[in-house]
């Protein structure tokens, strides 16, 4: 039983890290008021960049992770260019993108490697083993032998979190997405900040992507994404844009997906249909407690105009 | 004024102008022969009245779906979750038949078609309670909805009704008074064909002849105006999911009794991500919708035949669709910056 618990929590934090850098790229672009709802295909699209970045250089994850989180970015700038300075509807272009990015990761893929019986594979991110700490009963294996990723996406929350709320520079950005027309009052260089912040959240997108063959799996499917990156929407808000918050929230439904996996293993006795609706489900229930006390940026969502009269 | 209406087009023919050539660019990329492909691409979707009547089958559920989308759009809503209800439709089709196996199809059909409404409808009713309620974000709500239905399609295809002659989880056939008939052979034009015209009409005169269209329309362009004018905002856009959604399950019952003839796992394809392009193109106008909506059909079921002839990958229509719908963002922003 102990070693159950332990290989569930272990695999918790393990599957958690798509969550966290996907939720914590989200809160980054949204910090400066851009509202990214394209996750799940920037996802699947990065995942395929990556998939062949690595599969074609023979196996350099490395590589993989840089053209991932490069696949990302450039939907960040596509982002960016539609609603920041052509003042499209940031929805609209996030879904537009969203679509775009669903047919260019398989289009890639097939295009590249083409229809085979059994697809190809690469190596998977191995744990490290911290010396000492690893070996502490227990806690040991939950927390100390993860991979490099997991202990990189908790760095990557915490420095977003400084970033953001102990410095000045910090505040200046905040400042872009709760109201941008103070902001440039102050200064600030509102459409820089955004262009910045929307590249760089939506590369951690691309990296959140990136992870899963290079975790779960070691090949590409069409399903691959399936539904995370919707999940790490509701992630976001769960954390309420919040960095350490969104970290934990990372951990819950992490939760949640390795429990509709662990469900049938344990031989709960629920049809695996439903227990793969679980983590679905939670994010309706949890949903709702989010909105009663949202403190969302006030600017999310809104395009700034400098020479619009109403805001 | 002419030519001021004649710019409006501009941007939508610009965008249209791109996409016909990027699909050569596209082919010429990987390697294959464009003009074999834009030959095969348009023969196989307009080329005969076989092929036409393919294409026809396919505008429907797009057509529908972006109807479903576009009602709640009109209030500033995004159902994302018209696959979902499309499922559902279909769902609620299949227990119609299985469960009252003997109707005669003239109180068959019509229940079977209701019934699908009413299961795509029901199945908004979530979020948009949770909308009207505790103000939560329709989008991520409508979509965790999609991924449930999927495995509840999955749950009810693989139970009772399951075929057990197919190795996929798929439902048994419905019964043959299910089968919605076929009006004309060459092309094949279907009953489904008719009524999705017919639901269509009836979205227009709803949103622009009915004081709820009004209403819906108004909220959708300043709620809080619309509240100071008396409009009860939040339950004029949760409806207007709802009401959507009835247009996605007619959708899904349609797919069932005009096509597939059986619950099928993963039987919304693209549907969903390929609605939204004609909807986020021409939110304003249905004439638009129906007219992007026959274009997507004929791409879509153009680039099946190039997986089939070609091997060129079935997603090159979703680029396609996505380039054309981010021309248009580009021309129109672009226009906007310009005047």
């Amino acid at each position: 039983m102990t070693n159950t618990i332990v290989d569930f929590l272990s695999f918790t934090l393990g599957v958690s890290v798509i969550y966290i850098l996907a939720a914590q790229g989200m809160t980054l672009a949204g910090r400066t008021g851009v509202f990214l709802v394209y996750n799940e295909g920037v996802m699947q699209a990065s995942a395929s960049a990556a998939f062949l970045a690595s599969y074609l250089s023979s196996g350099n994850l490395l590589l993989g992770f840089v053209a991932g989180a490069l696949a990302g970015g450039l939907f960040g700038l596509l982002m960016s260019v539609l609603s920041v300075t052509l003042k499209q509807n940031q929805f609209v272009v996030g879904l537009s993108l969203l679509i775009l990015a669903e047919g260019i990761g398989n289009f890639m893929y097939k295009a590249v490697i083409g229809q085979t019986i059994t697809p190809p594979t690469i190596p998977t991110l191995h744990g490290v083993f911290i010396p000492y700490i690893s070996k502490i009963p227990f806690l040991g294996p939950i927390v100390f032998q993860q991979n490099p990723m997991f202990y990189l996406s908790i760095a990557i929350s915490v420095f977003v979190w400084f970033l953001m709320y102990r410095t000045s520079y910090g505040l200046n950005v905040r400042a872009t997405g709760e109201n941008p027309r103070v902001a440039d009052t102050q200064g600030i260089n509102v459409h820089l900040t955004r262009y910045t912040y929307t590249f760089f959240g939506s590369a951690l997108i691309g990296l959140a992507g990136t992870y899963i063959p290079f975790f779960l799996t070691g090949s590409y499917t069409e399903s691959l994404v399936s539904g995370r990156g919707w999940i790490s929407i509701a992630v976001t808000l769960l954390g309420g844009w919040k960095p350490l918050n969104v970290m934990l929230s990372g951990l819950v439904f992490a939760g949640f997906e390795v429990f509709s996996v662990y469900g049938q293993l344990l031989g709960l006795p629920v049809s695996s249909d439903f227990l793969l609706m679980v983590p679905f489900i939670a994010t309706l229930l949890i949903l709702i407690q989010v909105y009663r006390n949202a403190e969302l940026p006030q600017g999310l969502g809104k395009n700034y105009d400098r020479e619009s009269k109403v805001d | 004024m002419a030519d001021k209406r004649l710019l409006q087009f501009y941007p939508y023919l610009l965008s249209f102008v791109g996409v016909v050539l990027s699909i050569g660019v596209l082919l010429a990329v990987i390697g294959k022969n464009p003009f074999e492909g834009y030959r095969i691409l348009f023969s196989s979707s307009l080329g005969s009245p076989g092929s036409l009547g393919l294409t026809l089958l396919d505008f429907i559920p797009l057509f529908l779906m972006a109807l479903a989308f576009v009602v709640p759009l009109r209030a500033g809503k995004y159902n994302v979750g018209n696959e979902g209800q499309f499922l559902l439709g279909a769902v609620g089709a299949v227990t119609v038949s299985f469960t009252l196996p003997g109707l005669p199809p003239a109180v068959g059909l019509p229940l079977l078609l209701l019934t699908g409404m009413l299961f795509g409808s029901l199945w908004a009713v979530v979020p948009a309670f949770l909308l009207y309620k505790f103000k939560v974000n329709e989008i991520v709500s409508t979509i965790s909805m999609n991924f449930i239905a999927y495995y509840l399609v999955l749950f009810v295809a693989t139970g009772p009704w399951h075929n057990p002659l197919v190795g996929f989880p798929q439902t048994n056939q419905i019964g043959a008074n299910y089968i919605l008939p076929v009006l004309i052979r060459s092309p094949q034009v279907g009953t489904g064909l008719i009524i999705a015209l017919l639901a269509a009409v009836v979205v227009y005169l709803y949103v622009s002849k009915t004081p709820a269209g009004f209403e819906l329309r108004a909220v959708g362009s300043n709620p809080r105006a619309s509240l100071v004018y008396g409009i009860r905002s939040d339950m004029v856009s949760a409806l207007s999911i709802v009401q959507g959604a009835s247009l996605a399950g007619l959708a899904g019952a349609i797919q069932v009794a005009g096509l597939l003839l059986s619950l099928q796992y993963g039987m919304q394809g693209n549907y969903g991500l390929l609605s939204l392009v004609p909807a986020l193109i021409s939110a304003s106008s249905l004439l638009g919708i129906g007219i992007i909506s026959f274009f997507i059909a004929i791409v879509d079921t153009g680039t099946s035949a190039l997986q089939g002839l070609m091997g060129v990958p079935y997603e090159i229509g979703l680029l396609i669709e996505a380039l054309f719908l981010l021309l248009v963002l580009f021309a129109k922003g672009y226009r906007r910056g310009n005047s």
